[in-house]
């Protein structure tokens, strides 16, 4: 047994030095390695011959590592005799790198003259990959911290807007009322007001459905029901829609339609609506005098819907942004009347059909054309007319019909009884659940008008206890503020004929009631 | 805000003729403290930190300013300045060796004298002018400055967590000297190593010793000629010294060699 080993203490210090979990080596002042342990040698990849009077410590590390290193850890240590977990990268010998954090010492001899530097390294591999993890994390809480401020900043400009907007019809809503309410009636004043009444909650109803829409998009609540339809009725629809704003702006509107009909696999009213808003929007940033032009065409496997016109344009900053929502709200040079949801919500209703909006502008006052790129149905279709059968806008007088009207707002009743009874019609009225389905077992109505909605039980429970009862059944509409596919699909369940969102829309309901199958005695 | 407080100027020493030590980067004022022996018997010692640096006022600190090395040679004019100092010889270290050219070509008739230590017009190799270092090095080290991959291990917290709360932990416990903001020493840091004075250089008309060490990564050999052949009348003295702080590591070696180029003045 030799005298290195008799004694265990020294044994096991030389081991701790050789093999600890940390690299160590001393260093003359200028660098130059005179002692390694064998944990340096397997981090390094070298052998002790290679490294001992051979070579600096700073060269074995990267060229940022040496140059930190003489930049900040020599001068350092110099000064203060110590550094303290400095963290450098050393190159093995094998080219790959090793990170690891430095602390060393300066020994000084009897006369004061520093003799030595002795240095532990310890791996950092794993640390610096959670250091960079975490940088990485940090600078993804800021972005997604300032996106949410832009995006809180924008919802506040937009409620502005919105407010905004939703005031700006009840202003003559109200005035008309006052004006019904005081003068005596004139047939001429009464159907002025009522027209200006109609045209402002008409107004103000296209701005809540867009705002319904926008808030089904975002919820991702929003199905479409597509069939092959023939664009050019759907574009047809959509300038019907859009007549009265282009007309009102004094524009010049063509159309060119081809001869071929076009098919696509589209939910017709959905198509036209993006199609509307574009042409909408053409007539808001197109000033008097000027023309809008649309255009339907196929290219090759593709439909084009072109939509130009003469206006104010856009330039370079504007175009990829006139999609986003509530952008119009933002710019206060162009601004017009609205909520810049139009354009959001026609790219969002094209491209669930498949399909690409682009925009393009020769700049400020060179006018805006926006093509809508849709894939076409190859082949003719016969009879796909169906899809897009528009209600006839106003109402022939129709066989008068028993109709139960259940709400538990009196007012409403009360003028839809009005209205109703103008055209012939017998009414009874109920105000809640169990009241409406007891009146339609008397009353044996051809048509229940029914909010869901209700005291008692709910206008589903009445809905299922009316169809629960044998004999001739109603034709059963539900009427709701809810205008959700799961509350379609609900109102359905419970035995529904049709779901109709309020405000119901006057002409349509006349039409509905024209339309009921006739009575069978 | 005058230039003494900015600066955390420190004067010293017995003498009249005013000596300029500027610290280089990564470092601050301290790192004169073996050289200033040999002339606080002589001279008037003037020391101080570059703004972001030391003990100097880091609520100064402008990231346009301090954009180019220009901007620092505008504070030593200042501090001249202020201090009224007249025929100063003027001690920069590293990239402060270059902020001293800049500032002598502003106003020659303040210098007396240069003594550049470890000098370097360009730290970038440029076809035939070798700076000692490729695009990419610099690139390596700037990244690795920026990403807290390099040097004092405890920035990485203000860098993660954000300082604005604790701002202790921005400051080095451990590591007393070279403090400075992680973010400053990173822009100080590109404009140090993408500097390019080599045309300052012609114009540089006060007697200039160049302190070259022996196996500097930094300034490698033939950048000490570069400068020396630029500089009209310029003296260059190679050290035994090696590494880049021969004021640190050599303080005899080096305050001789400044020592005999005053004398011979």
């Amino acid at each position: 047994m030799d005298e290195k080993t008799s004694d265990p203490i020294e044994a096991d210090a030389s081991d701790l030095y050789e093999n600890a979990p940390c690299a160590f080596l001393s260093t003359l002042p200028d660098g130059t390695i005179v002692r390694v342990n064998q944990t340096f040698l397997a981090w390094s990849g070298r052998p002790a011959e290679a490294l001992i009077g051979r070579v600096r410590f700073q060269t074995l590390l990267t060229v940022g590592g040496r140059m930190y290193y003489e930049t900040h850890y020599a001068p350092l240590l110099q000064m203060q005799g110590f550094v303290n977990e400095i963290a450098l990268d050393m190159r093995r010998a094998d080219g790959s790198v090793c990170p690891v954090v430095a602390s060393a010492r300066q020994l000084r001899g009897p006369d004061g003259t520093v003799t030595v530097n002795r240095i532990a390294l310890f791996d950092s591999s794993d640390r610096r990959r959670y250091e960079r993890e975490l940088l990485v994390a940090r600078k993804r809480a800021e972005e997604s911290a300032r996106s949410l401020a832009e995006a809180d900043r924008r919802r506040n400009e937009f409620l502005a807007v919105l407010g905004h907007e939703l005031r700006n019809p009840l202003a003559p809503i109200r005035s008309g009322l006052e004006i019904l309410r005081r003068v005596p009636l004139d047939e001429r004043i009464k159907s002025t007001v009522t027209g200006m009444m109609q045209r402002q909650v008409a107004q103000m109803t296209r701005l809540v459905e867009d705002l319904l829409d926008v808030s089904r998009i975002g919820q991702d609540q929003f199905a479409l029901r597509r069939v092959p339809v023939d664009l050019s009725s759907v574009v047809h629809n959509a300038i019907e829609g859009s007549e009265t704003l282009l007309d009102g702006a004094g524009l010049t509107f063509t159309a060119t339609l081809p001869t071929i009909p076009i098919y696509a696999d589209a939910d017709a009213s959905r198509l036209a609506q993006a199609i509307g808003n574009i042409l909408n929007n053409a007539a808001k940033f197109t000033p008097r005098g000027g023309a809008v032009a649309l255009t339907l065409e196929r290219s090759d496997d593709d439909a084009l819907i072109r939509v130009r016109d003469s206006g104010i344009g856009l330039d370079e900053q504007q175009l990829p942004l006139v999609f986003e929502l509530f952008m119009q709200a933002k710019s206060s040079s162009s601004r017009r009347d609205g909520l810049g949801i139009g354009l959001t919500l026609a790219r969002n209703l094209v491209e669930r059909h498949d399909g690409r909006i682009t925009v393009h502008s020769d700049g400020l006052g060179k006018g805006t054309e926006f093509t809508i790129r849709l894939p076409a149905r190859t082949g003719a279709l016969q009879s796909a007319s169906h899809a897009f059968s528009r209600t006839p806008a106003a109402a022939a007088p129709s066989t008068p019909r028993r109709i139960l009207i259940v709400d538990d707002d009196h007012d409403s009743t009360e003028l839809m009884r009005l209205s109703l009874e103008l055209y012939g019609h017998e009414i009874q009225i109920a105000h809640d659940g169990h009241e409406a389905v007891d009146t339609s077992a008397t009353f044996q109505p051809h048509l229940v008008l029914l909010d869901i909605g209700l005291p008692t039980i709910d206008g589903y429970e009445a809905a299922r206890r009316i169809r629960a009862r044998p004999g001739a059944q109603p034709v059963l509409v539900a009427l709701t503020g809810w205008g959700q596919d799961e509350d379609r699909r609900k109102s359905a369940a419970a035995g529904f004929d049709l779901h109709l969102v309020k405000p119901v829309d006057h002409d349509a309901l006349m039409a509905l009631i024209a339309e009921l199958p006739a009575p069978l005695a | 805000m005058n230039a003494v407080e900015r600066n955390n100027v420190r004067v010293s020493g017995l003498g009249t003729r005013p000596m300029v030590f500027a610290h280089g980067f990564g470092c601050d004022q301290n790192m004169w403290r073996f050289m200033l022996p040999a002339f606080e018997a002589t001279h008037r010692v003037i020391l101080f930190d570059h703004v972001g640096a030391g003990s100097s006022d880091a609520s100064a600190y402008d990231r346009t300013k301090y954009g180019t090395l220009d901007g620092y040679a505008t504070d030593v004019l200042e501090l001249c300045q202020t201090l009224n100092l007249e025929d100063v010889i003027f001690v920069g270290h590293s990239v402060s060796s270059m902020i001293g050219v800049l500032a002598a070509r502003r106003e020659p008739a303040r210098f007396g004298a240069l003594v550049l230590v470890g000098p370097s017009p360009r730290y970038i190799n440029d076809n035939d002018y070798e700076g000692g270092f490729s695009e990419q090095d610099v690139e390596e080290l700037l990244d690795a400055l920026d990403s807290n991959y390099l040097g004092w291990s405890s920035a990485t917290a203000p860098a993660i967590m954000g300082n604005a709360d604790r701002p202790e932990l921005g400051s080095e416990l451990a590591n007393s000297f070279c403090r400075m903001d992680p973010a400053i020493a990173s822009q100080f840091a590109r404009v140090t190593f993408t500097s390019d004075n080599r045309q300052d250089l012609s114009g540089v008309g006060v007697p200039t010793l160049i302190l070259q060490c022996s196996d500097d990564i930094i300034a490698p050999l033939s950048v000490g000629d570069f400068i020396h052949e630029r500089i009209a009348g310029s003296q260059l003295v190679r050290l035994n010294a090696t590494g880049h702080c021969p004021n640190l590591s050599a303080p005899e070696e080096t305050a001789e060699a400044i020592s005999s180029f005053l004398r011979r003045l």
